[in-house]
């Protein structure tokens, strides 16, 4: 058993609580008809119930003292499996840094800086990334708390500030197409997050209730997805429904006395949780490595993941039609699949089996 | 080994110094035999040396009692001069550098060193670094004895614990390793202790060499090992736990670890109402984020956000601009730069000239270039501004100055985003950094709860009193 770490459960939810808010900030709703927004505002319960419900498989390799890595187990079975599974989860983690790294970067080039090329910037970003993973996974852990505190602030200006353009009557009612939307949609949202695959390496480090925190990550991470998609359809109406990026035009009209604009500073903001993000995935991904390979952590290997990740992000960001076909087809689904369902119940399963049959011959 | 003969060995000592004109002998008689002492002009008080030694060692009266003079020697009141034995010349070459004055008997087995330190010295003094409105006037000094003795008037306990030791090869710099035996985590100063063994340094000039072997892991920009002037700082930070640490010949005792909010601290704050204590602190934290990203905020809205300010506002600035033929990150550059001479110039210079420097450079920065159309006034009150704001937290001044022309350059280049991203990594570095398993960023980040009562706010006196604040709370397990 390896000793806990210094990374409190409260502290690693925070970080995925970052990484998903920056998901969350530049997500582009591609199919908006089939999203209603009255269900939006009780997204939270179903979005608990199915997240949590998602996340037991990854609960049970972790095992009663949620301490227990995913290669503890496939080291029972055969360090291929290991090797394996190594790669299959580094993959994962690399592709949903790209994939991050690209919707901030159409996020920017399209509301932000307007057809601009943001190569720069994007580069700067990932090579950021690079040193705050190196300080390793107490610094980002740590680093993610007072982003959390800035995020919050200024999320709670933009709601004062915006709440008297609040209209009730445009919400709808809740449920208008009965419960089964409102479950198919908490399974894409449930779907999109990847981050949970980190507690298969991140558990022995964390002090701790997981188990509980997952629960509790999802409960308060759907009451904030649905408090500020109901703030942004009650201010922005119909309005709102033609835009790409909602919550950004949300805050385009918080303002307060003299500071009439004061959304760049605000989605600065959003430059720090996407740098969480990208620190956050490859460190899970080095760890990934560091597990089936036993290959050290350090520089080199940053750097190297680095490079895959910027590859993802220059095929994903030739246009926003290729990044939506792309993320439409459903990759998202089986990656999430493969990764939080699939890869941990057959692990548990063969290595039930294995213990099954040595037993049997052991007593034979 | 000694020789037989007590000048031989004095000639030892003397051909050891390389013939150095301050090293003194004496020779004289006692009990009827001849003996000869060594030791450094100018290290030594010579009066004291007549009167407490010369004068009994030769009057006769004092030996008939004794068996031998070396007995006399070891049981009369020659023990509380702090006498050693020494065992060859070498040792005693050593310990003359400390200012003990070495005897030699004729036929001796060993020598005697007596403490008769009287070198010159710096008094106590005013702080000149820490200044502060109601608490002591007292600073530390050069010598590391004046240093512990002020420590201990502020801490009347057996439990502090005073242990010696001495650093640098060609140096020999006694250090002081200060503790409370019953705060301390034992494991801590075993570690401080094996580091200040193990530094390998040839020369110590002064206690912040010895930062860089307390700190944690990778190299930071702030420093995780503090440094105080007033004993009555340090005296408060051993009793939360802390080792402090004083170097022969510097004024600055290190205090390990130390916190990202200890910057932002003041003595005064404990003398005041814990509302203002909060409120000047939170005003500190603001200067900091002031003095390290204010220019480069401005920078960053004049060329890429200007929506940013108000609408009334951002015309004056433009038009103030547009008579200076800089660009504006050229100009903020450059004008940082000519502050940072000029403080530097001014903390160099003789203090008679010192005045002259500040008045030539207020005049020519501040009147000259706005008057010729250099540099545009809304840039110099920038300037101004956060100068002031980093001279209100002035032990960070070095990490800032970086920061505050990486931010310039950023903020110029890439707007508001480049100057976040830059500050994500300020706050790995600060999240990043730790000594001993104490985190950096800590209380707030790990968010310790039960710490938070001297952190940002402090609390009441009486609270305070009931319970004691320990740097073992943020150890990580």
């Amino acid at each position: 058993m390896t000793a806990r770490g210094g990374i409190s459960a409260f502290q690693f939810f925070c970080t995925v609580f970052v990484c998903r808010a920056i998901a969350l900030f530049t997500f582009i709703i591609t199919n908006k008809e089939s999203f209603p927004p009255g269900d939006r505002a009780v997204l939270f319960a179903p979005l608990a119930l199915v997240g949590t419900a998602a996340v037991i498989p990854v609960l049970l390799v972790l095992g009663k003292r949620e301490d227990r890595t995913l290669f503890a187990l496939t080291d029972r079975l055969h360090p291929a499996v290991s090797k394996g599974a190594a790669l299959l989860y580094t993959a994962g983690a690399v592709w949903s840094a790209g994939v991050s790294l690209t919707r901030f970067d159409l996020f920017m080039s399209t509301v932000m800086f307007s057809g601009a090329k943001l190569l720069g910037l994007i580069l700067l970003l990932a090579a950021s990334a690079v040193p705050v993973a190196l300080r390793g996974r107490e610094t980002v852990a740590r680093m993610s708390l007072p982003v959390l505190a800035l995020l919050a602030a200024s999320l709670v200006y933009v709601g004062v500030t915006v709440i008297g353009e609040f209209a009730p009557a445009d919400l709808e009612l809740p449920l208008r197409n009965g419960v089964l939307p409102l479950f198919r949609n908490a399974r894409s949202a449930v779907a999109r997050t990847g981050e949970l695959a980190a507690l298969l390496v991140f558990a022995p480090h964390i002090r701790g209730g997981v188990k509980k925190g997952v629960f509790l990550w999802w409960l308060s991470f759907g009451v904030t997805g649905s408090l500020l998609y109901t703030l942004t359809t009650g201010v922005l109406g119909a309005y709102g429904e033609r835009q790409m990026f909602q919550l950004y035009a949300l805050t385009v009209l918080s303002k307060l006395g003299a500071a009439e604009r004061l959304d760049a500073l605000i989605c600065a903001i959003w430059v720090l949780c996407s740098l969480v993000r990208l620190a956050f995935h490859l460190i899970v991904a080095g760890m990934f490595l560091e597990g089936g390979f036993r290959v050290h952590r350090g520089a080199p290997l940053y750097c190297g993941l680095a490079l895959p990740v910027l590859s993802v992000y220059f095929v994903l960001s030739r246009s926003v039609t290729v990044f939506a076909r792309v993320i439409g087809s459903g990759i998202n689904d089986l990656i999430f699949l493969l990764l939080l369902i699939a890869a941990p119940l057959s692990v548990l399963a063969a290595v039930k089996i294995k213990t099954h049959v040595q037993a049997k011959k052991g007593i034979l | 080994m000694l020789y037989k003969k007590a000048a031989e060995n004095a000639q030892a000592v003397k051909a050891r110094f390389g013939g150095s004109f301050d090293l003194a002998i004496r020779e004289f008689g006692i009990g009827g035999k001849p003996a000869a002492a060594v030791f450094l002009d100018g290290m030594c008080d010579e009066m004291k040396i007549t009167e407490s030694i010369i004068k009994p060692l030769t009057d006769e009266k004092n030996f008939s009692l004794f068996e031998s003079r070396e007995q006399a020697i070891r049981q009369t009141a020659f023990k509380g001069l702090g006498l050693k034995e020494i065992g060859d010349a070498e040792d005693a070459a050593h310990t003359v550098t400390e200012g003990n004055f070495v005897l030699f008997l004729e036929n001796g087995k060993t020598a005697f060193a007596f403490s008769m330190q009287g070198f010159p010295k710096k008094a106590v003094s005013e702080p000149q670094a820490e200044m502060n409105e109601r608490g002591s006037g007292e600073s530390f000094c050069d010598s590391f004895k004046d240093n512990a003795a002020l420590l201990r008037r502020r801490l009347k306990t057996p439990e502090l614990a005073i242990e010696q030791t001495v650093v640098g090869k060609t140096s020999h710099t006694d250090v002081l390793l200060c503790y409370l035996t019953n705060r301390a985590d034992p494991k801590m100063v075993d570690k401080i202790r094996r580091r200040l063994r193990k530094t390998g340094l040839d020369n110590l000039p002064g206690s912040g060499c010895l930062k860089p072997f307390f700190s944690g892991g990778a190299p930071t920009l702030f420093s995780d090992t503090g440094f105080t002037e007033r004993p009555d700082m340090l005296a408060a930070k051993l009793c939360e736990g802390r080792v402090g640490v004083i170097t022969d010949g510097s004024p600055f005792a290190l205090i390990v670890p130390y916190l990202f909010i200890d910057y932002f601290h003041a003595l005064d704050d404990y003398m005041s109402a814990p509302l203002y204590a909060l409120f000047i602190r939170a005003l500190r934290i603001l200067c900091f984020l002031v003095s390290a990203v204010l220019p480069g905020l401005f920078v960053a809205t004049c060329n890429f956000h200007p929506e940013v300010l108000p609408p009334n506002i951002m015309p004056d600035i433009a038009a103030a601009e547009a008579r200076t033929p800089f660009s504006l990150m050229f100009e903020a550059v450059a004008i940082h730069l000519i502050y940072e001479i000029v403080r530097e110039a001014s903390l160099r210079m003789p203090v008679a000239v010192g005045s002259a420097v500040s008045i030539v450079g207020a005049l020519v920065v501040g009147d000259a270039a706005v008057t010729a159309g250099l540099i545009a006034a809304p840039m110099l009150m920038v300037v101004a501004l956060t100068a002031i704001s980093s001279a209100v937290v002035s032990k960070l001044h070095e990490s800032l100055a970086l920061i505050r022309f990486a931010m310039i350059l950023l903020g110029g280049l890439t707007g508001f985003f480049g100057i976040f991203a830059a500050g994500g990594l300020l706050l790995a570095d600060i999240c990043g950094a730790g000594a001993f398993g104490v985190p950096f960023s800590a209380p707030f980040t790990p968010w310790i709860g039960k710490e938070q009562s001297d952190a940002l706010r402090r609390d009441g006196w009486r609270k305070l009193a009931r319970r004691r604040q320990s740097i073992k709370e943020l150890e990580l397990g």
